[in-house]
């Protein structure tokens, strides 16, 4: 095998567990310890700003001044 | 201040072709090295050259927006100081949960820098490998040399571009996220060109400041 064959293959293999791994600890696991453990997402940073967010965890609404506001 | 001037349109407008262009091109590249069904080779292929030349035209007159117009001086919020080298690790402390508060020190974060200066200096690489797979002699004969001929460097180049796009769909991956979980109004005013109240409220108190562009 010659060494541009190698980084090819190396290069799919890096490249999609690199990627599948940011999705899973970014996206997965982060985010539901946002949403969910710590609630930063919805306090910090829904809570300033009249918005509405559906997910499917349930239906967040963010009110400047108040704190958690989480509807199942 | 009638209208919520967060980020001008020009500014949206350059950044959502540039968001089409780079999902359209990871996926139809991604077709290109996996067909992952039948018959779309040309389609994916055309489709690839058609968004590469949008997203190329997007960059310049983005940059030409960034140096030349009302937006002048914008480009300096990309610059990494040594004060942003000092903040990363109370950036990474608490994007990783030990931090409650965040540590703000300019408009963008240190990483943020990092990431958008990535984008702009990997689409110019990725233009390049790209076209030199369209116009090999013409563009690979001064370096083909040590690879050992022109087709072999071409051959480097496509493999040069695969790796590029893989950095291009991470750093955006995470771009994407960060963008939802810290600033999500922001980012549906940048994506879906939402307003919203408190987001014009920030952005007065900035101008305030004196520190937004």
């Amino acid at each position: 095998m010659t060494l541009l064959q190698k980084v090819n293959i190396w290069s799919d293999i890096i490249g999609f567990s690199v990627w599948f791994i940011v999705i899973g600890v970014f996206w997965i696991f982060d985010f539901f310890l946002r949403v969910v453990v710590t609630g930063q997402f919805a306090n910090t940073v829904l809570g300033k700003h009249d918005v509405k967010i559906k997910t499917v965890l349930g239906e967040y609404k963010g009110k400047p001044g108040e704190k958690l506001a989480h509807k199942h | 201040m009638a209208e919520l001037h967060y980020a001008a349109k020009p500014r949206r407008l350059a950044h959502f072709i540039h968001l089409i262009c780079i999902i359209g091109l990871t996926v139809s590249g991604l077709y290109i090295r996996f067909p992952f069904y039948h018959g779309g080779m040309e389609f994916m292929k055309w489709t690839h050259y058609v968004l590469m030349y949008i997203v190329g035209i997007n960059l310049i007159l983005r940059i030409i927006y960034c140096l030349f117009t009302v937006d002048k001086g914008a480009y300096k919020d990309l610059a990494i100081g040594w004060k942003d080298i000092k903040n990363t690790p109370a950036v990474l402390m608490y994007y990783a949960h030990m931090k409650d508060d965040y540590p703000a020190v300019a408009n963008y974060a240190s990483l943020q820098k990092v990431t958008y200066d990535v984008f702009w200096v990997l689409l110019l690489i990725q233009g390049f490998t790209g076209f030199a797979l369209m116009w090999r002699v013409e563009l690979l004969s001064w370096c083909a040399g040590p690879f050992g001929g022109v087709a072999i460097a071409a051959a480097w180049m496509r493999v040069f571009h695969y790796i590029g796009m893989w950095i291009f769909v991470i750093f955006t991956t995470i771009h994407a996220y960060l963008s939802v979980h810290e600033g999500f109004p922001i980012m549906m005013h940048w994506v879906f060109w939402k307003e919203f109240p408190g987001l014009k409220d920030e952005w007065e108190s900035h101008l305030k400041e004196g520190n937004a562009h």
